[in-house]
């Protein structure tokens, strides 16, 4: 019988931080005008991205005759793909942030302000265990 | 949230930023005494220790004994109750990078679960460490506000994409 698999429980930031994304992707094409404004971001600013990020993997690919896209990898093996067509390299750079700053998971609405998987330190609370009613 | 139990020490800061003065170390001893239901492991000991050496044992020390903490921590104005190894979901900070620490010291209380100081209005950074790491600035679910007023051809829809910082509680520890 197999052994089955045991996942540590992660707690990043606790002990280490570990920067969630892993891989860019830049896909261009060099012959359409939606790249235009990519093409201008890869020669100015994306060196200067990847000389302040050396934990991301950053790979430049033509695609031809496609719109151009920045495809992120992350540790925990999902990807986000952002279509970046007409947009001028400030534009770029935002979503290039956007990308880099987040972890693999989905985007979700955040309900409460405390994620927490601690149990209470006071405890649940007990009609038996207060001061008794007094009239 | 449990509000009934019952040594919990309150007090103004008069003369201590610590927020508990002497008078309220005797309330303590004098309403466990009294009580008849409570739970008899967590308050029997620091009854009879608050009791014999209330002049002496200080609330940071009968708090340090103590096994887990939380504390309720402000951040912009507004309260996190956070334990170790919590999250906490912000709205964007616009001058943080992945990775920093933030050293909270804006702290109302600082409890456990027998004993809580709440500050007025902060407790005293001397008797605290909790830090913080930003690990994500993740961009929210679509939000969708709709009015409508009936019969009055009146209707609008407003979408908002929230910005969050999440920070990770990396530190939580009371100093004696």
């Amino acid at each position: 019988m197999v052994a089955p698999m045991v996942h540590p429980v992660l707690k990043n930031g606790v002990g280490a931080f570990i920067p969630q994304c892993r891989r860019l992707v830049f896909h261009y094409c060099e012959r359409s005008g939606s790249s235009r404004g990519m093409i201008e971001y890869l020669k100015k600013d994306l060196i200067q991205f990847a000389k302040e990020h050396p934990h991301v993997e950053v790979i430049v690919t033509p695609r031809p005759s496609k719109h151009p896209v920045i495809r992120g990898l992350y540790l925990n093996g999902k990807d986000k793909v952002v279509c970046v067509r007409n947009m001028e390299p400030t534009d770029i750079a935002g979503k290039v942030a956007l990308l880099k700053e987040s972890s693999g998971n989905r985007m979700k609405v955040f309900k409460k302000p405390v994620i927490s998987t601690t149990e209470s330190v006071r405890g649940i609370w007990s009609p038996f265990h207060t001061t008794p009613h007094k009239i | 949230m449990l509000r009934s139990f019952t040594s919990r020490m309150v007090g103004a800061a008069q003369r201590t930023n610590l927020g508990v003065t002497a008078s309220a170390v005797r309330l303590f001893s004098a309403t466990s005494s009294t009580s008849q239901a409570t739970p008899t492991s967590s308050t029997a000991s620091p009854t009879t220790s608050a009791s014999t050496q209330s002049s002496t044992d200080s609330p940071i020390s009968l708090l340090r004994n103590q096994l887990r903490y939380y504390a309720v921590a402000e951040i912009k104005n507004r309260p996190y109750l956070i334990t170790k190894n919590d999250i906490i979901v912000l709205d964007r900070l616009k001058d943080v990078q992945l990775g920093d620490v933030i050293e909270l010291n804006q702290i109302k209380e600082l409890g456990s679960k027998d004993y809580a100081i709440q500050g007025a209005p902060y407790v005293s950074p001397e008797y605290y460490s909790i830090k913080a790491t930003v690990i994500e600035q993740p961009k929210g679910k679509i939000v969708e506000t709709f009015k409508k007023k009936r019969r009055k051809h009146f209707q609008r829809r407003y979408h908002i994409k929230p910005l969050h910082t999440l920070l990770r509680v990396s530190e939580l520890e009371v100093k004696a």
